[in-house]
């Protein structure tokens, strides 16, 4: 009986040590490596993943050839449309992507933001600023 | 015209072919769930309700059960504390669960129909345990 | 250890209740400190229960029935197995291992999305520990505390049910609540992407995995429910529509429509209002199965003591529908389509179709499943509807499904032309004719299982035609050898073609439901040295001859054991046997009625199945029920097809651009040229 009153009292103990502790001394927040993004969820691989799907319909008989040149033009387009575009976003640890690039601090929480500045579009890894090409995907990230 | 409103054209055929088989299916197909005094008192208002396929939920009667095994036969009486009256089930016994017996109020749902005469011919016996099967068990019931 | 397990209960309430208030109500959004307070919760709360999980078994394996629910679901002669499924084998047990589950889901969802995504994990935690509160307060305020002491100590347990005393029921709970459970988890993905306002693909990346996985967990647990049923309920089939057969079935299938109807929101950005409500109700109905399964409100042949925990889960039901729902429109605005559907003629309608198609089924299951409740509000007398009903509306709605099945995969996303169509539908067409031309000539008339299996036929074509040609693309593309190019096709596509392998699980599933149209059924009486024979439906003849009546005792039962010589046209091919089970206590009282358990002799044709059904008057005759079961072994090698497809497409590394450092030519395994630049 004695031994589970300690155990249960222990067990208490740690846990709310466990939540409480990142509020009793706040770690300082640092820059973070954030994961690189889907392709998914940047236009520009958006339109290359529709661009490769139609390439592979079209090996496969799925797609005519004028459907294909149709679709083709305007995915081109699009990926085309993104090609110039070196990303210069700001994000918030906890509150994501700050439409203000100019921003310094979140406007959520005042925290300091992250700057993805010369992330690829496509693959989210850093640019150098001499790159024409990025380096982790290998899509063009600035024009001639 | 446009494609979506092609589509909506073919999502109501569906919609509207899902309704109709529903409707049409319950009423081929319904049965009645009563309790024995719901039976009688409908049965006596509409003479309709004799001869009526139907189910019977009620309890076996304490020390009713006369099995037949030559006949392949089995008397017994259900009750629900209002109504009872005898119950005769003719067919396979493999097909009467293991846990049929009238041991101590089993709930049992019998199937059949009601005859003028006041028996209960039923065509299926499904007994229902309580206690020990309780509610945690995903499945604990016998199919008959 | 009781009063640990008590104590871990409450701090996880306290814990759970303290960080879904601040996760949902929202004052960490100005408080990193507390955002990450938050997500730590999840944490806690999961530790907390682990510790509640570890003292009930503890109780259990110590054999202390002072504790009410060791002494009612275990007993000193239980095999050690069965002690461990005790854990869950009734209402107050099967209440923590629900909530110590959710909490490791909820701390795995934690630990395991990306910090992309991390703008969510505060309210998923607040979700997940809502969901959870509310289980352990079921637990602490509905009279279920597994940790509940006796005024006495009883001398031995009650021990656990037979039927539940089979390596199947080991199984099926765990599996069919981690399918139940795993739903919590995107559908606290949806809710928290409503909540931030961040309604982009983000939150369908971040739980699609999630959702697969339930998907998977759900259907092995339903399969398994058929197998348990079939061999410990003596009747011979798999699927009787019983209502608590029907609660994770709802699920299921609007589940299946989500992993559908979300890759059309992923490449074209539309649907996204109906993805969300879908994840909302496959939600409730996950609780609504709940409900069913606790509450005995819906007469169902499983049967159950009523117990006022049902109402808990109507009431949970009732609130997170309101709530999530009003949520839902609020945010409607911001979730317009980006694009419309280009022409009716594209996978993405045939996916809306079979959208309608599952949800249309789902929506009569539901139906016939309420309809006793619902015709006895409205018109006083109760209307039950059975197997016909069921089978009435959901032959033709399944068999339409698997046409879509079939055609699906044969149109190209966007936009498809008349031409193309032809050169794409010949093969699978042909495939499907075949099979039909060559039922009809060994004789099969009748209508439905000639269509199920022509369309079986159908879909295998086109299934067939899809990995022939993708292997034939990346041949010319790439100019690798056959098998590579097979690889190379799965592991680059690795949802496409483990889908793929996913539709020929459920082919399989639909042929097997066919083989129980032609069951055989026979019943007899045999006295020792008796011959009884049966044919099969593919007309071979079984010869039967009763050997005897058996009886001894085993650890914790009686056993009266009827053998039967089977002979397959003349050749002797072993004994068969069926038992019935007398189980008793370590006083040798009967504990439960007797249990049936069949002989039964599984081939890929078909299987025998015999239920003895007992003596007349201790004779040593016996009566028996011999069945021939065609191709309920299918039932098994379809789950498994099923869940190879779906480990494929749930396999870890992502979309093709992704691995970092090699040129996008090389990982994305074909050229993509861009009209209008040269490279």
């Amino acid at each position: 009986m004695l031994i589970e009153a300690i155990a249960a009292g222990v067990v208490g103990a740690a846990l709310l040590w466990l939540v409480l502790q990142p509020l009793v001394s706040p770690s300082p927040l640092a820059p973070v490596d954030l994961d690189p993004l889907d392709p998914e969820e940047t236009p520009r691989g958006l339109a290359l993943i529709a661009l490769k799907e139609i390439e592979f319909d079209r090996a496969t008989g799925k797609l005519s050839d004028d459907d294909y040149a149709e679709l083709n033009a305007r995915y081109s387009a699009a990926a085309i449309a993104t090609l110039d575009a070196v990303s210069t976003t700001v994000r918030c640890l906890t509150h994501g992507v700050c439409p203000e690039s100019a921003a310094r601090f979140c406007p959520h929480c005042g925290s300091g933001l992250v700057t993805e500045a010369d992330a690829c579009v496509a693959c989210g890894v850093a640019v150098p600023a001499d790159a024409m090409f990025c380096p982790g995907c290998g899509v063009r990230v600035r024009g001639e | 015209m446009k494609p979506g409103a092609k589509f909506a054209i073919g999502a109501l055929v569906i919609v509207g072919g899902v309704a109709l088989m529903i409707t049409e299916g319950i009423k081929q197909t319904g049965t009645y769930f009563m309790t024995p005094t719901q039976l009688v008192d409908t049965a006596t208002a509409d003479p309709h309700f004799y001869n009526l396929g139907l189910k019977v939920s009620a309890k076996v009667v304490q020390g009713s059960i006369k099995r037949d095994n030559e006949h392949q036969r089995v008397d017994f009486a259900v009750s629900d504390g209002h109504q009872s009256f005898p119950v005769v089930y003719v067919g396979s016994l493999a097909e009467i669960p293991d846990t049929f017996t009238d041991a101590n109020d089993i709930d049992v749902v019998v199937e059949g129909k009601l005859g003028r005469e006041g028996t209960f011919h039923a065509t299926s016996v499904i007994a229902k345990c309580g206690s020990k099967y309780e509610a945690a068990m995903p499945k604990s019931g016998k199919k008959a | 250890m009781t009063l640990l397990g008590t104590f871990a209960l409450w701090a996880a309430l306290l814990l759970a209740c303290w960080s879904a208030a601040i996760a949902l109500l929202g004052p960490w959004q100005r408080r990193p400190s507390l955002a990450v307070a938050v997500t730590r919760g999840a944490y806690a709360v999961c530790g907390a229960l682990l510790v509640a999980t570890a003292a009930l078994w503890q109780g259990i394996f110590a054999h202390d029935f002072n504790i009410e629910y060791v002494w009612a679901y275990t007993s000193r002669n239980l095999p050690t197995y069965y002690l461990v499924a005790g854990f869950w084998a009734g209402q107050k047990g099967s209440l923590l291992f629900w909530a110590v589950i959710l909490s490791i889901f909820g701390a795995l969802a934690q630990a395991l999305t990306s910090s992309r995504h991390k703008h969510l994990l505060p309210y998923v935690a607040g979700v997940t520990n809502l969901v959870v509160a509310f289980f352990v307060a079921v637990m602490l305020f509905g009279h279920a505390n597994p940790f509940e002491r006796m005024a006495f100590t009883p001398a031995d347990g009650r021990g656990l049910n037979p039927q539940l005393q089979n390596p199947g029921m080991v199984m099926h709970p765990p599996m069919l609540y981690l399918g139940y459970i795993s739903i919590t988890i995107p559908f606290a993905f949806a809710i928290a992407a409503l909540m931030a306002r961040r309604l982009d693909t983000g939150w369908i990346i971040a739980m699609r995995k999630w959702a697969l996985a339930s998907w998977l967990f759900l259907s092995i647990g339903i399969t398994l429910g058929m197998w348990w049923a079939y061999v410990e309920l003596g009747w011979g089939g798999v699927w009787a529509w019983d209502p608590v057969e029907n609660a994770p079935l709802l699920a299921w299938l609007t589940l299946t429509a989500f992993l559908h109807s979300v890759m059309i929101q992923e490449k074209r950005g539309m649907l996204k209002r109906w993805n969300v409500s879908l994840m909302i109700g496959t939600f409730l109905l996950s609780i609504f199965g709940t409900f069913i399964t606790r509450s005995g409100v819906i007469a169902s042949v499983h049967s159950f003591t009523q117990s006022d925990i049902g109402y808990f889960f109507l009431a949970l039901l009732f609130v997170s529908a309101v709530l999530s729902f009003t949520l839902l429109y609020t945010r409607w605005p911001m979730l317009e389509a980006e694009v419309q559907l280009e022409s009716l003629l594209s996978r993405e309608s045939a996916f809306l179709f079979n959208n309608l198609a599952l949800v249309g089924i789902a929506f009569s299951v539901l139906w016939g499943t309420l309809f006793p409740i619902l015709s006895e509000a409205v018109k006083g007398t109760k209307i039950t509807v059975g197997p016909p009903f069921f089978d009435r509306v959901n032959v033709p709605l399944g068999l339409f499904l698997l046409l879509l099945t079939g055609i699906g995969p044969l149109i190209a996303w966007r936009k498809a032309s008349a031409a193309n169509l032809r050169r794409q539908f010949i093969v699978p067409l042909l495939s499907g004719a075949v099979s039909a031309a060559a039922l009809v000539a060994v004789g099969l008339r009748d209508f439905y299982p000639l269509v199920a299996l022509s369309l079986a036929g159908f879909v295998l074509g086109t299934v067939a035609q899809e990995f022939y040609r993708g292997i034939r693309a990346r041949m010319s593309l790439h100019g690798e050898h056959m098998l590579l190019a097979l690889a190379h096709l799965i592991a680059r596509n690795r949802r496409r073609y483990g889908g793929y392998i996913v539709h020929v699980g459920i082919v399989i599933y639909f042929v097997a439901f066919t083989g129980l149209a032609f069951k055989v059924k026979h019943e007899t009486v045999l006295l020792p040295g008796a011959v009884d024979t049966i044919r099969s439906p593919f007309g071979h003849t079984y010869t039967l001859t009763h050997l005897g009546v058996s009886q001894y005792t085993r650890l914790n039962r009686h056993v009266s054991v009827a053998t039967l010589e089977v002979r397959l046209d003349g050749e002797r091919l072993g004994t068969i046997t069926s038992e019935k089970r007398q189980y008793v206590d370590s006083f040798d009282q009967p504990t439960f009625e007797p249990a049936t358990e069949i002989g039964l002799r599984s081939t890929l044709r078909e299987d025998l199945y015999v239920v003895y059904a007992g003596s007349p008057d201790g004779t040593e005759a016996a009566r028996y029920t011999i069945m021939i079961n065609p191709l309920v072994t299918w039932f098994w090698i379809g789950c498994g097809v099923l869940t190879i497809g779906g480990l494929i497409t749930m396999w870890p590394g992502g979309p093709q651009l992704r691995t970092p450092r090699r040129r996008v030519v090389a990982q994305a395994g074909y050229a993509v040229p861009l009209a209008g630049v040269t490279e």
